[in-house]
């Protein structure tokens, strides 16, 4: 392992992986969608994709992906910007497909060497499909994840019938995600001014060195508990089973459309593809 | 812990989990996902370095179960870890985790598991997070397996999921119980306190240890069950028997009787050989026929040479095959074995590995 | 206004404490408090001992007192949180609106007693203002009409109608505070407790909240209690000030006579031996040559994203001097620090210490001879006991393996943290965390100190012996440039003022003309 070059750079990790995603609010169609249709889009999305194997299915899906990306004003760019690194592992996949699983016919064979190594259809046609389905796990979680606030699917989900202590801590969680983010910045600052850098860890100290990030975060990040508890029960929070809300998220004639729609695309997907095998 | 409130002096039980233990969950939860974000980036960055997929990230898995020890420990009620995990998951998929839904599950079961074994162990130590970190950690490498089976041979996977394991116990188990340690010393909150420690009677010390037994044996069986199916049970597309056929024909094609689903057929045949001898029974398989015809024979082929694996071959007239609907191709004791039921037994080869059309 | 079903929603008997029929009782106290004890689990002393006191409805009470006086906890005690979240044992009785709080869940008296707490961050749950004004309102079972209606009243009673549709995480400290302030608002309460609402914020902030508790002043429904440490600005609101030493009411009365009396009081405290300067700074008071600089910053141009913080700075440090950097928040000053010690490289400019150019240094390099303290001490503290922890940097940064923990044990006896020396630095208060987070950078000694706000939470006798330790390190020739708020401190360190505005250095000069400068420039007089 390279500790050298920094197991815990994240300032290097960031800007090389992080695809900094979050909700970015947009006016299209797609997002325009009640928040519970696109989380029931998403999941019957993913079981399609985990159910049907099929690689043409794979490419199906993916086309469909890149229509919705399309829909909600994210173009290629954006799509490769964010998924660049999904890309290059299912590439990964596809390759170790190539190589290794010897099946269907013989498509060719390189020469390696003394080494013959043979391509067969069934290694294309798996690793398609299994680097199609990667990608399109992924960048279907992306795309909600762009075009939904969470804000409003957990205030939905309430008023679908989630407890709603239950879902004020999804609420609260993700309106701390600033706040650690900065006290992530805060701590590691104060480790560089007091001689801790992280980076120089040997392996051997690794392990102190997580405890000084650990401590910090997990000591700061608690101390907020008693104060939340405090303002939210003062303010009523769990005294009622049930609570009223401001503003009623309600599910409008096209959200149905869609909905059905997209059950009915899968469905026939589905028909027309589950279990069936390429050779 | 204060789940229980106090109205007109009568002590009543408001919620299985209080307001604060949510909060606390919450608050782990969110720091978890922001943390494991970064995580996650930096074991991908690891992984291009070696080239493999979801392999070196592994040292650092024990960090992501970290958090959700942490919020069991904290609050000490079955199931906060498993709500913990779902937390974590649902943030770092908001925060853009690299696995995206996926995350979700594998963040929910572990911790599911935190909680079965500490809810198995009864206890709050070391040992019981270590293992609670270990199991939690190796089982996002089970999944992952499940979701994107990428083609690693067993032996890897055990390999990764041991290093999982032992980052889980260190960074989970260890770093959970260290953290919770200096947390319980500090402080940081004062609403509500732990409970009194109960008094350890001799049957509940017995219960422990029975309990840390089972616990151990229930890891032993995972981990072997895991093992197990992915060694043995599970197909991957390019296990079971394989068969190849070669020779004068348009494609070489390497199959196995999976890839003709749907072209089964049961055919009543009698073996009749030199020494043994079988009444007429039912054998269902692929005919060969079929088999042929998908590789394509050229036009200048004249015979079928089947080969088995330690080197005993028969001849068939090719024609006579293409159309013999007694000729198949079954599965039998994992290995493949013609039936031909026009033939004499010693034509019904065994461990059928090559179709040599000639 | 309060719905029939709202009201019938909390409950029966509490009726009487509905804002609306409080003004009918206006003789009836909202709050009462009878032989008020209490002992936290595990504390051997009570925190309160024997209050007792009534709060009328409108009225306007100041709460006060030094640090670790039983202040917070009694506000606890007026929302019920006291005896029903914390453990620990409470004698006579609270009751609010004629409730014994004894006999309800906290949540039962929302609605009749909020609170507002010191860190706007931590109280504030939702991703939206508006989410957040009507989050109590939508736990009352309000119809959405009325919660409306109660969020644009509570918004505007703070002055805060603009902040409706904003994101929580956008807003500067003071306007957090106004959304916590406008949100328990929101419940409608007979009793609003404000626990130090103005600690953590810059002096615009402090302005901005208290104005708006002013304006609260108006809705002679509520009773206000304002638990403060800085009396100048919340005094002339009261209508009774109650001061408090160690869980006892020690005076009570009208505002003007008894704070005086107090802050009086507060002057003729003991003080606590100096450590041996000597053996810690070294023998000579040299306040070295002062011609040169120690440190200059050449035309600091820094940002993060795309946006400058710091536009074209230039100043200069010299040896013994004492700068206090001022200015609103977000106005650059942390990011200024941060660019001296390399934290935050800058886009352009050079920064010269003692006439080397550093600008390239790493953060180590460079914290040899800077030490920086930051804000929040609990993103500082790392280590396992206190004294390990004020060596820490001494020991990182290459000063010896504790070599000489005797200057450290004296440091820690001086600001009074000795017999914690094997405690758990996290378990100290957060007064305690920032001296030791001050000890551990003054343990290694380095040249230039760069103070990050030290000041807040200290109360007047710790702020004193800063002062004093203070004076001493830069007789010895160290330069100190610390961040401050409160005009009142540094006039009395006497030091030169760094003023800040949008990433521009607009004043640098010795205090009093600094003031003047300000005052010029048509800065409130919170600046001076």
């Amino acid at each position: 392992m390279n500790t050298k070059s920094g197991f815990f750079s994240l300032r290097k990790g960031t800007t090389l992986f992080y695809p900094g995603l979050s909700y970015v609010p947009g006016a299209t169609f797609i997002h325009r969608i009640h928040p519970i249709v696109k989380l029931l889009v998403l999941i019957i999305f993913n079981i399609a994709v985990f159910t049907i194997t099929n690689f043409q299915a794979g490419l199906f899906l993916l086309a469909f992906l890149l229509l919705a990306y399309r829909a909600g004003g994210l173009g290629f760019s954006f799509f490769w910007r964010k998924l660049r690194i999904i890309i290059f592992f299912s590439l990964l996949i596809l390759l170790v497909q190539l190589f290794f699983v010897r099946g269907g016919h013989l498509l060719g064979e390189i020469a390696l060497g003394p080494f013959r190594l043979g391509i067969w259809s069934l290694g294309l046609f798996d690793g398609l499909s299994l680097s199609l389905r990667f990608i399109n796990v992924i960048a279907s979680s992306f795309l909600f994840v762009t075009i939904t606030d969470p804000n409003r699917l957990a205030y939905s989900l309430m008023q679908a019938g989630l407890p709603y202590r239950l879902g004020f801590m999804l609420i609260t969680a993700l309106r701390f995600i600033p706040v650690f983010h900065l006290e992530l910045s805060q701590v590691r600052y104060a480790q560089m001014a007091k001689g801790i850098e992280l980076e120089k860890a040997s392996l051997r100290r690794l392990g102190r060195y997580v405890y000084y990030l650990l401590i910090p975060l997990v000591i700061s990040a608690l101390e907020k508990v008693d104060s939340l508890t405090i303002s939210m029960e003062s303010r009523a929070f769990g005294l009622h089973p049930s609570r009223t809300y401001l503003t009623r998220q309600s599910l409008k004639a096209t959200d149905w459309l869609v909905l059905a729609s997209t059950l009915v695309l899968f469905l026939v997907l589905f028909k027309l593809y589950a279990g069936k095998m390429s050779l | 812990m204060q789940r229980l409130g106090m109205e007109h002096g009568k002590p009543i039980r408001r919620h299985y989990l209080s307001n604060r233990d949510l909060l606390i969950i919450a608050i782990s939860s969110g720091i978890g996902g922001v943390m494991s974000t970064y995580i996650g980036y930096l074991g991908n960055f690891l992984n291009r370095l070696f080239g493999i997929p979801f392999g070196a990230g592994q040292f650092a898995s024990g960090l992501h179960v970290f958090w959700i020890i942490l919020a069991a420990g904290l609050i000490r009620v079955p199931g906060a870890a498993t709500v913990a995990g779902l937390l974590k998951g649902i943030i770092e998929l908001f925060t853009g985790s690299t696995h995206g839904v996926a995350i979700v599950i594998v963040s929910l079961l572990q911790g599911f598991l935190v909680d079965v074994v500490l809810f198995i162990l009864r206890r709050h130590n070391l040992p019981a997070y270590a293992l609670a970190g270990g199991v939690g950690a190796a089982s996002n490498v089970i999944i992952f397996q499940v979701f994107y089976f990428s083609g690693a041979p067993p032996s890897f996977i055990l390999l990764i999921s041991g290093i999982a394991f032992v980052s889980g116990i260190f960074f989970g188990g260890g770093f959970g119980h260290g953290v919770l340690e200096i947390v319980r010393r500090a402080r940081p909150f004062r609403l509500g306190l732990d409970p009194p420690q109960k008094p350890a009677a001799a049957f509940s010390q017995h219960l422990r240890t029975v309990g840390l037994v089972f616990t151990i044996l229930l890891a032993l069986s995972f981990s072997a069950g895991a093992t197990y199916y992915f060694a043995v049970v599970y197909e991957p597309p390019w296990g079971g028997p394989e068969c190849l056929v070669e020779g004068k024909v348009e494609k070489t094609l390497n199959f196995q009787l999976s890839y003709f689903a749907g072209e089964e057929t049961t055919i009543v045949a009698e073996l009749v050989g030199e020494i043994t001898h079988l009444p007429p029974q039912e054998y269902s398989g692929i005919p060969v026929r079929s088999i042929l015809e998908k590789a394509g024979p050229e036009m200048d082929a004249r015979q079928l040479r089947v080969v088995a694996s330690d080197g005993y071959e028969v001849e068939f007239p090719l024609a006579d095959v293409l159309a013999d609907d007694e000729m198949l191709l079954i599965v039998e004791e994992k290995a493949l074995r013609l039936i031909a039921g026009n033939y004499p037994g010693s034509y019904w080869v065994r461990q059928v590995v090559r179709f040599i059309v000639e | 206004m309060l719905s029939k079903r709202a009201a019938t929603a909390l409950g029966t008997g509490l009726e009487t404490g509905m804002s609306t029929e409080v003004t009918a009782n206006l003789c009836e106290p909202i709050a009462t408090v009878e032989g008020l004890s209490f002992t936290y689990a595990g504390a051997s002393n009570p925190v309160l001992l024997d209050l007792n006191f009534q709060i009328m409805p409108g009225e306007f009470v100041v709460i006060t007192g030094p640090s670790g006086c039983g202040k917070s906890t009694l506000a606890l005690c007026l929302t019920g949180f006291i005896p029903h979240a914390f453990s620990g044992e409470m004698k006579g009785t609270v009751r609010i609106s004629g409730v014994d709080t004894r006999q309800v869940l906290p949540g039962k008296l929302a609605g009749i007693s909020g609170l507002v707490q010191q860190d706007p961050e931590a109280q504030l749950c939702t991703l939206k203002v508006i989410d957040e004004v009507a989050f109590g309102p939508e736990n009352l079972r309000l119809p959405p009409g009325e919660i409306k209606k109660r969020i644009e009243w509570a918004l505007g009673a703070v002055d805060s109608l603009d902040l409706l549709f904003k994101d929580v995480h956008t807003l500067s400290g003071g306007e957090k505070q106004r959304v916590a302030i406008a949100s328990v608002l929101a419940m409608r309460p007979g009793l609003l407790i404000l626990d130090e609402p103005t600690a953590n914020l810059d002096p615009r902030s402090t302005v901005e909240v208290l104005q708006a508790i002013e304006s609260l002043r108006s809705e002679k429904n509520t009773a206000i209690i304002v638990i403060e440490h800085r009396l100048s600005k919340v005094l002339p609101l009261a209508d009774r000030l109650i001061v408090m030493e160690e869980g006892k009411i020690t005076a009570m009365g009208r505002p003007r006579e008894t704070g005086t009396c107090y802050r009086k009081k507060l002057l003729i405290r003991k003080r606590r031996v100096l450590p041996d300067f000597k053996r810690f700074f070294g023998g000579q008071e040299n306040p070295g040559d002062s011609d040169k600089p120690l440190l200059v910053a050449e035309n600091i141009t820094a940002g993060y994203t795309e946006r400058p913080v710091l536009a074209g700075i230039n100043f200069q440090l010299y040896p013994g001097e004492f700068s206090v950097l001022m200015g609103d928040n977000g106005s650059g000053k942390t990011s200024l620090l941060h660019v001296l010690l390399g934290i935050l490289k800058p886009w352009e400019g050079r920064v010269l210490f003692q006439e080397k150019d550093v600008t390239s240094w790493s953060v180590a390099q460079r914290a040899r001879f800077m030490g920086l303290t930051f804000q929040n001490p609990n993103h500082q503290l790392f280590e396992k006991t206190v004294l390990r922890e004020a060596g820490l940097p001494r020991r990182f940064l290459g000063q010896g393996e504790e070599k000489d923990s005797a200057v450290i044990e004296n440091l820690l006896e001086y600001f009074g943290l000795l017999p914690y020396k094997e405690s758990l630095p996290q378990a100290l208060s957060m007064g305690e965390k920032k001296r030791l987070t001050f000890i551990s950078v003054l343990a290694y000694y380095p040249p230039l100190l760069l103070l990050d706000e030290p000041l807040v939470g200290q109360d007047e006798e710790n702020l004193a012996y800063l002062g004093e330790i203070l004076h001493e390190y830069r007789k010895r020739g160290g330069a100190v440039l610390m961040i401050c708020h409160e005009p009142a401190v540094v006039r009395a360190f006497d030091g030169r003022v760094l003023f800040l505005e949008a990433g521009k250095l607009i004043v640098d000069a010795p205090s009093k003309e600094a003031f003047l400068m300000l005052k010029e420039n048509g800065y409130g007089e919170e600046y001076y």
